[in-house]
């Protein structure tokens, strides 16, 4: 639960992050675009003489509609400031909608109107016209007044479209005031046309409020009075200045205001006239005009200019505001939901890809992601869960680029020699940007919300819709009929597909179960199989209600793409669920996230050297899509006549996320991990692996939701694993004095675990050699391995070293650090690494590269007659290791230095191809003929013939390494330390431990005696205790503080200490040992003094779970600090030693 | 759930260096919207100034010793210069005669000349076509060799400018860039031109016969306008000729400029051609009728009336017979009981006639 609320704060959290960061950007493009749109026009503009068309007969004729509704008041006044507009080929179109006062006798008077027969021409559906007057006298020749029934602004002008006869029609408010020149200046870009037909052009509109008016103009520029004004101000400067300046340049343009408009009469024609059902007719207008000219495929613009030319009152109460953002709102989401054909649809070009996608997003979406942002941020406040600093942060980041945002268009208003160019002026609207977000905003948040709600609430529109021109197929009906009919349809036609999912997927269950029985005989017995079916058969049920829910959604925005993508994923669903089973089949490990860990080299060298990229296999996984997919695509094109299918499945889907396969049938067998593993659905781990990842990899995000059970205390330090080297000198003891500090050979045996290399392993002893060894050294039987898999081997026996994200040597650049190449190097030793592959492997090199070791000897610096490891697939893993062992003695010289140098072998590794197979498959059937293993051991054995065989060369390998040491003079002055890096996960385990449970020898000719060990040590113990041992005999110099996890091999995990945490792959870190206790997976058990392990009662699960959580906490501290000491101590210490 | 820890990792940092960049852009803006203003404050003084010194030359009071020296004192400034320059330009359109000397003479009195050459060899386009402007307004011929060259510049400010500048410089002459230019001239490039013309050499007909030929509609277009605002005559069968033209928007310049330019054949002509033209052209010669005013188009228009499917033909129709003074027979026509509706109303729209 704890994962899923991660989950979803994340994504609620990325969510507003990620949109803030589109609006951040858009608004920057807004900006910088909009300022060369206002420059450009400016510097064209500069000298241009509008005089040439004001009085030309050549000029194109206007037709300027002003539709008035009891404006009786002050319609003699605004007909007359229209009259003596500047422009000889207009006509005034003024159009009485169904005014209930006096204005039609006013004006029938003071313009001396008579009635008049005239023929309309326009074919636009409009309620029905009255009367059409025309004034006897002359000097108001260009006016036409029509008298209609009411039906409403976009009516009105539609009747205006109708009666007119101009080349372009000038839509505007009758209450607006214009420039005297206004229709010179639109009538520019009309004129300027040329590749480019313009089909609408607007101009800047500026507030009256506060301005003195002198007959019909205005004369003194204010701002006005009241804040909100102001903001209004400010808010007009920034969608006229900027926003459309921007997308005007950018061709992009879809609001042209209804205040204040000039469109080509043909195309508004052609498209119908404006539409009588929406709120929101201006901007629809313009969306159907671009819409026409898209289909007719006629190249076109949409333009604004820069130029104040109308002036209008806005609201100065609060009240009135709301109701005007409310029917935008509402307006907005009419034509976005009328037109939502167009929303990325690549046939309508940038307008259905970009303008259309940015209304939806940022104009529409806009107020509700803030006010849901306001919603979230009580949740979280109540839950506490706030991160404070991000919020602050990024709370101080939204108000202040909203504030730039604002000032910058102040600016470019005032260098563009707008309006408001006084002192008092600029400072006043500095200060309304300032205030704006706090004082106006939420209230037009809040408009705009309720505007969604009453949208919804009243059906606004849909109901009735009757429409007209080109649209006219266009279904009328109910938001809700529509969402209804879409989800009927949607689950009539994915029935089909989960279906054939459903069936394809447990046949490929059937398939798994089938290709495991022919493998492992003990999953049959153990009862796998119904685990199985019954977690795939809920998995499967997962599958289809989060497939079936994704594509109900999708299916609003592009059926097409919903269709494609649920068979696409359903599809790769089946195929990876082969891939999956057959890995775990050949490697008998999960695959989880850890494969995205492993680079595309790898992965390659991987999948070569394990024989898996061959042709039939290619061929076979070809075939296998081609089989997942051909069903689905077929069932794709089917549909069922009912619902109930689809209905069933993601009720199943929903139902089966509220049941585990435990809650059944109860676990299969927790002890043994391959059975237990087996029975799992393999794409459920991999899907839960990746998931958890995903969480893991977000370390600062998720801070917030962590159990803060931990002692805070703990995590005071900015170093949690730094404390004072106090490791004490334990093998001192047990080896002799010399004069000279003995040379440091470390062996890390590949895959050697403790099953097989020990008489009391349940295998049995296939390390003869190894054996013989054990009895001459130090050894520690209870010895356990810090990971799975190679990859943390050396950092931990090295140098103690972290985990960080996906193990120590992933991380980008390795934090500075102290381990036995860099400390012994610093006291004189000469390094080296010797592997028989490529060192790049696992970031190998990049360690050696770090520590800058003398000998980097890998793959490349062999050649005959050293012999590589047989081929499988045309790939070799690299050199035998015989190779690699007599690569060592021949490459070091025997001299007067002692030296350091680590081993790492490989043949042991899958596919466990050795040269030489006949002799050591001999001395395997020896073995098996031997009396030393029990028939249990036998059976075992026989079942993994291959890695023993492996197993056998390697321990011949090291016999004849050590016989050619003994030769050596230096060989006297030498320690051995001989491990294995984890168990072969091919070889099926007993319990969760055996993974890590691997030997541990110190062998050397200076031993005094030997010893074997039963207490538990880990690989963190290693280095400390060498470094103490050559600190306390040898003076040599260690750093006084140090970062090791382990406390040396006397105390081992049993120490006071916190445990030692076990990664299983690079991406879990699921295992904890501390004591004699393991947590698993959240399975608590206990070990027992030959590391066998059983489920252990709850009672301390809590204590290690805590320590468990520490640990992992003082290693995201490090992760996320990148650092593991401070500067000065690395510095201090290697400093120092350059002193001395 | 207890309260998180304070976590200052890479988001948290990034966001506040975007922030830390936000605010001192709030900043620079703040600055340089009150540098803006000042600029803008000294520019309103500035505009005061230049504009009182044009009054007084053109009313030709010479100012004060100081007077003059202060305003000396400003010109030193290059923005005072530019400023300077900008009213100068625009005042000399406006003023013809001897005001319009008396500012031209401003122009050399003050040395604004280099200004206009440094604007004119500028990158950015606005400004070459300031300086060309300026040079143009100046009627400083020996800019013109280096304002021809800008009609091949590819920006269409700056050729446009450069055009706009040889018709001003040259008249007619000016217009040679016609023959080779293959882009759309604009309605407004070719009203400006148009007007800058001011006569037409006797020896024009070779050109304007090339233009008309041109592939470049915009260019026949034009012609065709010139061709109308100075009525020549000779023209009229080249002209006709159009009215086969691809392209409508020709055709019906084509028909307005026969009109223009009309003898006895044109009305006949119409009349010919008017059944193979698109409606656009149809209404195009309905209204060169109505100008006309031939009787010689009656039973023709009539025709139309009755039986063209278009209303909008029958609507022009009715228009140029009220103009022919046929209300009488339209009023006829509308009360016959077989006259459809749409007829009747279209007779009334064209005849205007009052409801009661």
């Amino acid at each position: 639960m704890l994962e899923f609320s991660h989950i979803v704060y994340e994504i609620v959290v990325w969510l507003f992050l990620l949109y803030s960061a589109a609006l951040f950007i858009i608004y920057t493009w807004i900006g910088l675009y909009a300022y060369g749109g206002v420059f450009r026009y400016k510097h064209k503009n500069a000298f241009t003489d509008y005089g040439i068309i004001a009085t030309n007969p050549n000029a194109p004729t206007f037709s300027l509609i002003a539709p008035a509704y009891n404006e009786g008041m002050t319609i003699i006044e605004n007909v007359r400031s229209l009259l003596s507009l500047y422009y000889h080929n207009l006509e005034i179109i003024i159009v009485n909608d169904g005014s209930k006062d006096d204005s039609m006798q006013k004006l029938i008077a003071a313009y001396e109107l008579e009635p008049t027969s005239f023929f309309v021409q326009g074919n636009i559906e409009t309620k029905a016209i009255r009367g059409i007057y025309k004034s006897k006298n002359p000097a108001f020749k260009k006016l036409i007044v029509v008298d209609k029934e009411n039906g409403g602004k976009a009516d009105a002008l539609n009747v205006g479209v109708n009666i007119s006869a101009g080349d372009y029609i000038v839509c505007i408010d009758v209450d607006c005031i214009l420039e005297q020149d206004a229709i010179l200046k639109l009538a520019k870009p009309f004129l300027e046309q040329t590749d480019k037909r313009v089909i609408a052009c607007g101009g800047v509109i500026r507030l009256a409020n506060n301005c003195n008016v002198v007959n019909g103009s205005v004369r003194d520029v204010n701002l006005p009075k009241s804040w909100l004004g102001r903001t209004q101000a400010l808010e007009y400067i920034r969608a006229f200045i900027l926003g459309r300046m921007a997308w005007s340049r950018a061709s992009g343009l879809i609001l042209i205001s209804g205040a204040f408009g000039a469109f080509d009469r043909q195309i508004v024609l052609a498209c119908g006239g404006y539409d009588r059902n929406t709120v929101g007719e201006d901007m629809e207008l313009v969306v159907r005009m671009r819409r026409y000219m898209e289909e007719q495929k006629q190249a076109y613009e949409v333009v604004n200019i820069p130029d104040p030319l109308c002036w209008t009152e806005v609201p100065e109460s609060k009240e009135v505001l709301r109701k005007q953002r409310n029917r935008w709102m509402r307006g907005t989401m009419e034509t976005l939901w009328k037109h939502r054909k167009l929303m990325f649809n690549p046939r309508y070009g940038r307008f259905g890809m970009i303008s259309m996608p940015y209304w939806f997003f940022f104009e529409f979406l806009g107020p509700i992601v803030e006010f849901t942002g306001y919603i979230v941020f009580v949740i979280f406040f109540i839950l506490g869960i706030i991160n404070w600093p991000f919020f602050l942060a990024l709370f101080a980041l939204v108000i202040a680029s909203g504030i730039l945002y604002s000032i910058y268009a102040i600016l470019i208003d005032l260098v563009s020699h707008q309006v408001y160019t006084r002192k008092r002026e600029l400072s006043t609207l500095i200060a309304t940007a300032v205030l704006e977000p706090l004082y106006f905003h939420p209230i037009v948040v809040k408009a705009g919300v309720q505007g969604v709600v009453d949208y919804f609430r009243k059906q606004h529109g849909w109901g009735e819709m009757t429409r007209q021109g080109f649209q006219q197929k266009e279904v009328n009906e109910s938001v809700w009929t529509y969402i209804g009919k879409r989800l009927i349809s949607a689950l009539r036609g994915i029935g089909p597909v989960m279906l054939v999912f459903f069936v394809l997927y447990m046949l490929s269950i059937g398939i798994e179960w089938w290709w495991y029985g022919r493998r492992f005989a003990q999953l049959a017995e153990a009862g796998a199989g119904k685990y199985l079916l019954v977690d795939n058969l809920l998995f499967a049920f997962q599958v289809l209600g989060c497939v079936g829910i994704g594509y109900l959604l999708l299916q609003f925005l592009s059926s097409f793409w919903a269709r494609i993508l649920s068979v696409l994923s359903l599809s790769a669903i089946v195929v990876i669920q082969f891939i999956l089973f057959l890995y775990f089949g050949e490697s008998r490990n999960l695959l989880g996230a850890d494969m995205f860990y492993y680079s595309s080299e790898e992965m390659k060298q991987i999948l070569e050297a394990s024989g898996m990229l061959n042709f039939t296999n290619i061929a076979l996984l070809l075939l296998l899509i081609v089989i997942a997919w051909v069903p689905l695509w077929m069932a794709n094109k089917q549909t069922f006549k009912k619902v109930y299918v689809g209905i069933a499945c993601l009720s199943l889907g929903f139902v089966s996320c509220f049941i585990s396969s435990a809650s059944i049938l109860g676990n299969a067998s927790a002890k043994d991990e391959f059975v237990a593993n087996a029975s799992r659905s393999k794409w459920r781990y991999f899907f839960e692996s990746n998931l958890s990842d995903y969480v893991e990899e977000r370390p600062g995000m998720l801070a917030a939701l962590y159990q803060d059970d931990v002692d805070p205390k703990v995590l005071d330090s900015k170093f949690p694993f730094l404390k004072a080297e106090d490791t004490k000198d334990f093998l001192g003891a047990y080896l002799k004095k010399t004069a000279k500090a003995p040379n440091l050979v470390i062996l890390v045996i590949e895959g050697l675990g403790h099953a097989y290399s020990s008489e009391n392993g349940y295998i049995g002893n296939f390390t003869p050699f190894i054996g013989t060894l054990k009895k001459q050294s130090l050894y520690w039987d209870n010895n356990i391995s810090s990971s799975g898999r190679t990859f943390s081997v050396l950092p931990t026996l090295t140098g103690s070293l972290p985990f960080a994200v996906h193990g120590f040597l992933e991380q980008d650049t390795l934090p500075d650090h102290f381990n036995l190449f860099n400390i012994l190097k610093h006291n004189g030793f000469n390094t080296g690494f010797f592997y028989g592959g490529h060192s790049n492997f696992d970031f190998m090199k990049k360690f050696m590269d770090y520590n800058q070791i003398d000998k980097l000897i890998d793959q490349d610096a062999f050649g005959p007659p050293y012999k590589k490891l047989p081929e499988k697939g045309g790939e070799s893993w690299g050199y035998e290791d015989q190779a690699v062992f007599s690569k060592l003695l021949e490459v070091q010289k025997v001299q007067e230095n002692p030296y350091f140098h680590v081993l790492l072998t490989l043949s042991t590794h899958n596919p466990f191809l050795i040269n030489n197979t006949a002799h050591y498959e001999q001395l395997f059937e020896q073995r098996i003929a031997s009396a030393e293993l029990s028939p249990t051991q036998k059976k075992w054995a026989l079942e993994n013939r291959a890695q023993l065989v492996s197993v056998l060369n390697l321990d011949d390998a090291m016999e004849q390494f050590f016989k050619e040491y003994k030769k050596r003079p230096d060989f006297a002055n030498t320690i051995f330390v001989i491990t294995g890096d984890h168990a072969m996960p091919e070889i099926p385990l007993q319990s969760k431990i055996d993974r890590y449970h691997v030997p541990l020898l110190i062998y050397s000719p200076l031993l005094k005696e030997p010893k074997t060990f039963h207490n538990f040590v880990s690989h963190f113990d290693v280095a400390p205790s060498l470094l103490a041992y050559y600190r306390e005999n040898f003076a040599i110099k260690t750093p006084r503080q140090v970062t090791w996890i382990g406390h040396g091999l006397d105390k081992g995990a049993l120490a006071k200490g916190e445990g030692i945490g076990m990664m299983q792959s690079k991406n879990q870190l699921n295992d904890f040992v501390r004591g004699n206790y393991h947590l698993s997976e959240g399975q608590l058990y206990r070990l027992d003094g030959r590391l066998d392990e059983d489920i252990a009662s709850d009672d301390a699960k809590e204590e290690l779970s805590k320590h468990f959580e520490l640990f992992k906490r003082k290693n995201k501290l490090f992760y996320t600090q990148k650092r593991l000491l401070p500067d000065s101590v690395y510095a201090n210490y290697f400093g120092s030693l350059k002193k001395d | 759930m207890s309260f998180p820890s304070i976590v200052l990792h890479e988001l948290i940092l990034a966001i506040i260096v975007v922030l830390i960049l936000v605010l001192l852009l709030i900043i620079t803006v703040l600055g340089y919207s009150f540098y803006s203003y000042r600029i803008l404050h000294n520019r309103h003084t500035w505009r005061q100034i230049i504009e009182y010194k044009i009054m007084e030359t053109i009313v030709g009071s010479d100012g004060n010793d100081e007077q003059n020296r202060e305003f000396s004192r400003y010109l030193k400034e290059s923005s005072f210069r530019v400023l300077f320059l900008e009213i100068l330009v625009d005042s000399g359109r406006k003023f013809s005669g001897a005001a319009k000397k008396a500012i031209d003479g401003l122009f050399f009195d003050f040395k604004l000349e280099d200004e206009a050459w440094r604007r004119l060899r500028q990158r950015k386009a606005y400004l070459v076509a300031g300086g060309i402007q300026e040079l143009a307004e100046m009627n400083i011929e020996a800019a013109i060799p280096e304002i021809k060259a800008k009609l091949k510049d590819d920006r269409a400010l700056v050729y446009q400018e450069a055009q706009y500048a040889m018709v001003t410089f040259l008249g007619y002459e000016g217009l040679e860039f016609l023959t080779h230019f293959d882009k759309p001239l604009s309605d407004w490039q070719q009203l400006r031109l148009l007007s800058s013309i001011h006569h037409i050499p006797e020896l024009s007909d070779v050109q304007v016969y090339t233009w008309l030929k041109s592939t470049n509609d915009s260019v026949v277009i034009f012609t065709l306008r010139l061709i109308r605002k100075f009525r020549l005559m000779a023209f009229y069968p080249a002209i006709y000729a159009l009215l086969d033209h691809v392209a409508t928007s020709v055709r019906v310049q084509a028909i307005r400029t026969m009109q223009a330019i009309e003898n006895s054949a044109t009305i006949g002509q119409f009349i010919t051609c008017f059944d193979q033209q698109p409606i656009e052209v149809k209404l195009e010669i309905l209204k060169s009728m109505k100008v006309a005013r031939s009787k010689e188009s009656e039973d023709f228009l009539k025709k139309q009336l009755l039986d063209h499917p278009e209303t909008s033909i029958k609507i022009s129709a009715a228009e140029v017979l009220v103009v022919l003074g046929e209300e009488q027979y339209l009023r006829e026509i509308s009360q016959r009981t077989d006259t459809y509706d749409e007829l009747i109303q279209i007779i009334k729209h064209a005849l205007q006639e009052k409801k009661c």
